[in-house]
């Protein structure tokens, strides 16, 4: 009965530590980012930069900012995939669109912030870019036939050439910098309240006076309902999954986490990813577990390259990934994920001395 | 009428076939609707982003869940 009562404590202290205390303040704003990016970003203009015809120094940072602001989820990610192959693009930037999406996750990103730390966030924001190059430049050097190259759809570049008359107004990229901006504002632990909250005040006055000016009533809304879908669909499972990493916490024993994980051995490391690459977390779920694993002693190398390699590779989306691009490239994808992960681990515990 | 939503099966796949059922069964009309599934069917109808809706082989949504009136003025426009 007590052993009952200590899990459910567990629980409810996860729920506590990792999303009530400090993070439910990130989230929010973060949500609605989501929200704006998905229902306003203009999808297609990005996208036809990655075409047959653009060159490599344009294709792969367009591939980047493709993967950063373009999907939430991995349901998205495969059709967009499966779409710009078909519409020609390269099978290099397309691969790195296809690891950059889910890795890094808006969502996601922000919250690995505020609940492990900006060092962690950065770090996998611009590792995930860098190896999504470095797997898509070696996939389209090694397995880019020429001849198969061949674009299916009669019409190239349609899928691109869909909505390219519409006219991005600047005012909308005003609009998501000052969106954006709030967030870092607010969180801000340097700034003294009452200069916070006039700055808050300034920003978001100015982003009510932008959205009038850009965004109809219908934009609008659509961006509410996307914001509102984000989070009717990911923050049940996101209340589970930190009770159960709560519960984590009380039932794993420290010393076995830190004998085995806690240094940055090649060992621990792989492993981590390893369990990454099994083991499936709805989206978010995987930043209280790793805050988790950190507290019961996981060493930061290891932990990385765990929060590195479990966005990215399911099961399922595997699957779907080697009906599209053939079983041999899948095995190469997941192996160079899998080196490329660990050694992200080992370099970054190595230089921060864990 | 032949309906047919494009989707790898995610949330939105799910809600816009709800919404589409929803909205057959209020205008009563004839129509079967279809889940498509398989990616290489789904991007065989040019599209770009799921969820997809498809009303005779036209593709009339991409992208986004269009709203319940959305939905119904896509169906009328397809008797047209």
């Amino acid at each position: 009965m007590t052993l009952f009562v200590e899990l459910v404590k567990g629980g409810l202290a996860g729920l506590q530590d990792y999303l009530l205390a400090h993070a439910l303040t990130c989230l929010v704003p973060a949500f609605f980012i989501a929200g704006a990016v998905y229902a306003l970003f203009p999808k297609e203009k990005i996208l036809q930069y990655l075409g047959p015809n653009s060159p490599k120094y344009i294709s792969y940072p367009m591939s980047a900012v493709a993967g950063l602001c373009l999907a939430v989820c991995s349901c998205t990610v495969l059709p967009l995939f499966a779409g710009i192959r078909r519409s020609g693009a390269g099978l290099g930037p397309a691969i790195a669109f296809l690891y950059i999406a889910p890795a890094t996750n808006i969502l996601a990103v922000i919250y690995t912030g505020k609940l492990i730390g900006l060092d962690f966030a950065l770090a996998r924001i611009i590792l995930s870019i860098s190896f999504a190059f470095v797997i898509g430049i070696s996939m389209q050097a090694l397995f880019s036939d020429k001849a198969k190259e061949a674009v299916l759809d009669p019409t190239p570049n349609s899928a691109f050439a869909m909505n390219r008359d519409e006219r991005t107004s600047n005012w909308l990229w005003v609009f998501f910098a000052l969106l954006i901006a709030i967030l870092p504002w607010g969180a801000s632990s340097l700034i003294t309240t009452t200069v916070k909250a006039i700055g808050l005040g300034l920003l978001l006055t100015a982003l009510v006076i932008v959205i009038r000016k850009t965004l109809s009533r219908d934009k609008f809304m659509s961006w509410m309902r996307e914001t509102w879908f984000f989070v009717r669909t990911i923050f049940p499972l996101l209340l589970v999954g930190v009770f159960v990493a709560g519960v984590l916490k009380v039932v794993i024993p420290e010393d076995f986490v830190s004998r085995y994980f806690g240094a940055s051995t090649i060992t621990a490391t792989l492993t981590a990813v390893l369990f990454g690459v099994f083991m499936y977390f709805p989206t978010l779920v995987e930043v209280p577990m790793a805050r988790m694993f950190l507290d019961v002693g996981m060493g930061k190398g290891p932990l990385l390259a765990y929060l590195l390699a479990d966005p990215v590779i399911s099961l399922p989306s595997i699957l779907v990934v080697r009906r599209l691009i053939g079983t041999k490239r899948i095995f190469w994808y997941m192996g160079i994920i899998i080196v490329c992960c660990t050694l992200a681990g080992l370099i970054y515990g190595f230089a921060f001395g864990i | 009428m032949n309906i047919k939503i494009l989707g790898p099966g995610c949330v939105r796949c799910h809600e816009l076939e709800r919404i589409t059922r929803e909205v057959v069964k209020e205008l009563s009309i004839d129509a079967t609707i279809e889940e498509v599934k398989d990616i290489s069917k789904i991007i065989a109808y040019r599209i770009l982003s799921t969820p997809g809706l498809v009303v005779n082989e036209q593709l009339v949504c991409s992208g986004r869940v269009p709203t319940k009136a959305e939905v119904t003025q896509f169906i009328i426009n397809a008797f047209g």
